[in-house]
């Protein structure tokens, strides 16, 4: 778009030079501005409905390669130094280090030609605008990762995380940060770190490193010697890059902070509060604790020094400057600050991957300040309540819910209003932001979805609720109620229910979960008039009618009981399914070999060469079945495919979601689907698969061994088994197969096989035929 | 012929049973085999029948009688294969080493057979579909046999002809080569039942029943096939 941009702006300046009567050039330039407002409108986001980044433009070479060809080009530019055993180590790393980043790189969490990759990389380009070389070789990436972290590769890749810049204050810690990265890439420090590690781990003894923690306190102590430098000798390209030196310091502040939200702002839980709804004091008389952080902590095990040191050395460096006359934006504020709103609001989307529902939430809250209408912000806020509403009522709620303990600040707040609630509160609340928000604006499918789910669980888990909450408003405004006992003699007065106190506190001490629904009826009782906003609308009462239309038909059904579930599982593992279907997308397939005996476990060039044959037995198998297939993977793409690359990064990051969110009790509604939709339109079918193949090789354990050789010893015509069975490595080949049904957000099989055995190709191609024959 | 047809009736319940019962079909499809099978029989545990005799082979050593099994077998399910074939087993043979001598005389038996075999391949959940991996085999032959005895000195000689039943249980394991070609092996037990006359004690014939028991009781095998189509 840059690009775009700066060659129109060159066209209209020689039209303005070749143009002599003034009129005409005002005419021409009237006309370049309105040609020149579409592409910056397409440029700019719209923050009420935010969309995640993307790709954009061609394809860097480094994602079109090989990865076993990078290693081969990187280990051919070591020459000699690839020899003895401190050359094997250099080796080992380049290995594992390029296959690793290949797969960190193809994994749909990196982004580039974003505009908050091209913000960086002009940042990086101004700091390196002397050594046009060095800016050449060093390549900027953003990674989808909440976490404030940057790296360096020592094949001269930065990754940076939108969790560092979403914290960042000014462009000039921006700056301090690629240094000091640079500056790893530079001094060669990964592969350095590594082979010290390896030479410390192979002269263990004669350095008398007895214990791990001592090889892990001196591997560490050179890792945090190597930081240090690249702290210093960062700070000195820094200082000659024209930023505010003063402005370095700022990094150890986000740094301290990175575990904390991007910002402090007050919560409270009027944020959900209606005239109608109204929260009794309980829920937000707790204390907050003020955020104490310990810089100077024991870093003795830690591969970075504390912050206290490198604060002193950076803070040491700028009193000793002579002058500090630099600025603390260069590209541009505007930039920066478009770079970093972007990225905090892409935090509440990788949050809510994470599960850290408090902490969307917490994050939506802090943007909502300046985007108060926003759509999305609110969707967010509401697809967490449906994240901690779905755990709440599978009682797996610490598996989503922080520890308020374990948390200081404004957040805290929050997490204790969550953490007052039971299940039933947190389901009503849940229900009545998603279909607020949903009814604001009914085209969101995505909350529709979370809309539709969050009514299902109130009736399914809260069926008694349901009952007693009001459809119409009341006659007059009920008083706002703060204690328990108010609350319950509320209860008792409203209903004319006597024996629901009794109720209460005879299921104090019982596991009796009728008592228990009763007691959080009582106790929730403010939330009668919750919904009756709602009720107002006629597309919230439809649903709701018709919940009951579901719940009384359940009632009448019988249900599959637990005997006849077992039969059909029993069954269908039996003979197998029949999904019916025709046309499949095959999603990135995986292979990996791995030999848990070889110094480095997995045998990447293996696995690399062996993926080709299994893509053909994928493929030949799915024509053998008369399914149609297409692959979708981001390997081998052509320059200009960026298309089909950010179709297989929504893929990955929505199997990831939904593998993530979904297990035999909880099935979370897909946050990606309008993505996964306009794939589902690109391909023409709605069904897609991941396969992967894992071999892993290891050796028989002492206690087997042992065993076979005393059966051996014991009976003589055995022992050449006995030899047989303790010489032959143990294999195991594991098939996964998902099959997703992406319009209804499940997944419609999952199918995995043991293979004791190797992956050998008659098993391989006998089970995957199986497998496509049962999909077809 | 009451066993012929009693092992036809068998034969069709379980052709039945196991086309309709799976959906999903075994290695690559259903498919058809046709393979063919050596079985090697131990003459040494071969001694039958109250000591009576012994196996002359048992004077040279270990010793092996050999079958022959043809099949056509056809994929039925993930789980199961079944197939038809023909089998052909000399035993005692007296132009052979391997011959067993009674009392008084050498008695051979030569026995044709028309077989049913299933395999049941149980370890779905270990990745193995038929006819790949290991399984457990059961056969069901429908035996005829003809047997030769010939009197000491030659001064006797008597042919018999039987017809019986034998059912086998055995252990296997099939490996696909190429895709395309079956290796087999595996190790059975095989229990034969050839009628006797009632009150025809000692006699000949039970002597042909005895040699037919002990040499087909254990076998192992090795096997080598194709499988047709696709």
């Amino acid at each position: 778009m840059i690009k775009v941009l700066s060659s129109q702006r060159s066209w209209l300046a020689n039209v303005r030079d070749h143009v002599a009567r003034p009129w005409w050039g005002m005419f021409l330039l009237a006309f370049t501005m309105i040609s020149l407002k579409t592409p910056l409108q397409l440029c700019a986001q719209d923050y009420d409905h935010f969309r995640p980044l993307e790709c954009v433009g061609d394809i860097p070479e480094e994602l079109r390669i090989a990865a076993s060809k990078k290693y081969a080009q990187e280990l051919a530019a070591l020459g000699d130094s690839a020899k003895g055993r401190e050359g094997r180590a250099r080796d080992n790393f380049l290995l594992q280090s390029n296959f690793v980043l290949d797969d960190m790189l193809l994994s749909g969490r990196v982004l580039f030609g974003d505009p908050v990759s091209e913000y960086i990389t002009r940042v990086k380009n101004f700091i390196l605008r002397d050594q046009p070389e060095l800016q050449r070789e060093i390549r900027i990436y953003l990674v989808k990762s909440p976490v404030v972290n940057a790296f360096a590769t020592n094949s001269g890749i930065l990754l940076v995380n939108m969790g560092l810049i979403a914290h960042l204050k000014t462009e000039a810690e921006l700056a301090f940060v690629l240094c000091h990265e640079i500056q790893h890439y530079i001094h060669k420090h990964p592969i350095n770190n590594y082979v010290n590690a390896e030479n410390l781990k192979s002269n263990a003894k004669l350095l008398g490193l007895n214990t791990s923690d001592d090889y892990v306190a001196e591997r560490n102590r050179y890792s945090r010697t190597l930081e240090l430098d690249a702290d210093a000798s960062g700070f000195d390209l820094y200082s000659k890059s024209g930023y505010a030196l003063s402005a370095a310091e700022g990094v150890f502040e986000l740094l301290a902070y990175a575990e904390q939200p991007f910002d402090q702002m007050a919560w409270d839980a009027s944020t959900w509060e209606w005239e109608y709804l109204r929260f009794p004091a309980r829920f937000s008389t707790w204390p907050i604790e003020p955020i104490a952080i310990d810089e100077g902590d024991d870093d003795t095990l830690s591969t970075h020094p504390n912050i206290a040191k490198r604060r002193a050395v950076i803070a040491n460096r700028i009193a000793n400057a002579t002058e500090d006359n630099g600025a603390v934006f260069m590209i541009g504020v505007d930039l920066f600050l478009d770079a970093r709103k972007r990225c905090r609001f892409e935090l509440c989307d990788l949050l809510l991957s994470n599960h850290c529902y408090e902490e969307a939430i917490y994050n939506c809250h802090l943007l909502q300040a300046e985007e108060p209408e926003s759509h999305y912000l609110k969707k967010v806020t509401a697809q967490a309540l449906y994240g901690l509403s779905t755990y709440k009522n599978a009682r797996r709620f610490s598996e989503a819910h922080l520890d308020a303990d374990d948390h200081q600040g404004e957040l805290q707040q929050l997490i204790y209003f969550i953490e007052m609630g039971d299940g039933e509160f947190l389901n009503v609340v849940a229900v009545h932001e998603a279909w607020k928000t949903y009814l604001a604006d009914t085209t969101d499918h995505e909350l529709q979805a979370v809309a539709a789910a969050l009514l299902e669980q109130l009736f399914q888990k809260h069926r008694s609720t349901t009952e007693w909450l009001a459809h119409e408003k009341p006659a007059a405004m009920p008083p706002r109620i703060d204690s328990l006992l108010e609350t319950k003699m509320r209860w008792i007065q409203s209903r004319g229910d006597t024996t629901a106190v009794e109720v209460v506190e005879e299921s104090e001490n019982e596991e009796d979960d009728e008592g228990k629904e009763k007691d959080s009826d009582v106790e929730n009782n403010f939330l009668e008039w919750a919904l009756t906003d709602l009720f107002a609308d006629d597309r919230f009462a439809d649903a709701w009618a018709a919940q009951i239309d579901i719940a009384a038909q359940i009632d009448d059904e019988t249900y599959h009981s637990a005997h006849q579930l077992r039969e059909m599982t029993r069954r269908e593992r039996l003979r197998g399914i029949h999904l019916g279907i025709d046309k499949i997308v095959l999603v990135q397939p995986i292979y990996k070999s791995v030999d848990r005996r070889d110094e480095i476990p997995v045998q990447y060039i293996a696995s690399e060469a062996s993926l080709e044959t299994y893509k053909e037995i994928l493929a030949e198998m799915a024509t053998r079945n008369d399914v149609k297939y297409e692959f979708l993977e981001n390997r081998n793409l052509e320059v200009g495919d960026v298309g089909q690359f950010n179709d297989v990064s929504t893929m990955l990051l929505w199997f990831g979601d939904h593998l993530n969110g979904s297990d035999d009790k909880i099935h979370l509604v897909n946050f990606r689907q309008d993505e996964a939709n306009a794939i589902i339109e690109r391909f023409g079918t709605k069904y897609f698969a991941w396969n992967a193949l894992i071999q892993v090789t290891d050796r028989m354990d002492s206690w087997t061994r042992m065993s076979w050789l005393a059966v051996g010893c014991g009976i003589f015509p055995l022992l050449p088994l006995a030899i047989y069975k303790i010489a032959k490595p143990l294999k195991t080949t594991l098939l996964v197969t998902l099959v997703f049904d992406l319009e209804r957000s499940e997944a419609i099989w999952e199918d995995y096989r043991i293979l004791k055995a190797n992956d050998q190709p008659a098993a391989v191609r006998s089970i995957m035929y199986d497998k496509f024959s049962q999909i077809h | 012929m009451r066993g012929a047809h009693r092992f036809i009736l068998v034969i069709a319940l379980m052709a039945v049973t196991w086309t309709v019962r799976a959906q999903a079909p075994g290695f690559l499809g259903r498919r058809y085999a046709v393979s063919y099978n050596c079985f090697f029989m131990p003459a040494s545990p071969s001694h039958y029948g109250r000591g009576q005799s012994r196996n002359y082979a048992g004077n040279d050593g270990f010793y092996f009688n050999v079958s022959h099994l043809a099949t056509v077998e056809r994929t039925m399910s993930r789980r199961s294969v079944i197939g038809l074939g023909a089998s052909l087993m000399r035993a005692g043979d007296p132009r052979s080493r391997n011959f067993y001598r009674t009392e008084y005389g050498r008695s051979s038996i030569q026995c044709l057979g028309i077989v049913f075999t299933s395999k049941m391949y149980p370890f779905l959940s270990k990745g193995w579909i038929a006819p790949l991996g290991p399984y457990f085999r059961f056969d069901l032959s429908y035996l005829s046999a003809k047997g030769d005895f010939e009197g000491r000195n030659a001064t006797s000689r008597d042919q018999r002809q039987h017809n019986g039943i034998a059912i086998a249980l055995g252990v296997g394991a099939t490996s696909v080569i190429k895709g395309r070609l079956l290796m087999d092996y595996g190790a059975r037990i095989s229990f034969t039942d050839l009628p006797t006359a009632a009150n025809n004690y000692n006699t000949l014939e039970q002597e042909d029943a005895r040699i037919l028991f002990a040499t087909d009781l254990i076998k192992f095998w090795l096997g080598l096939g194709v499988l047709l189509g696709k």
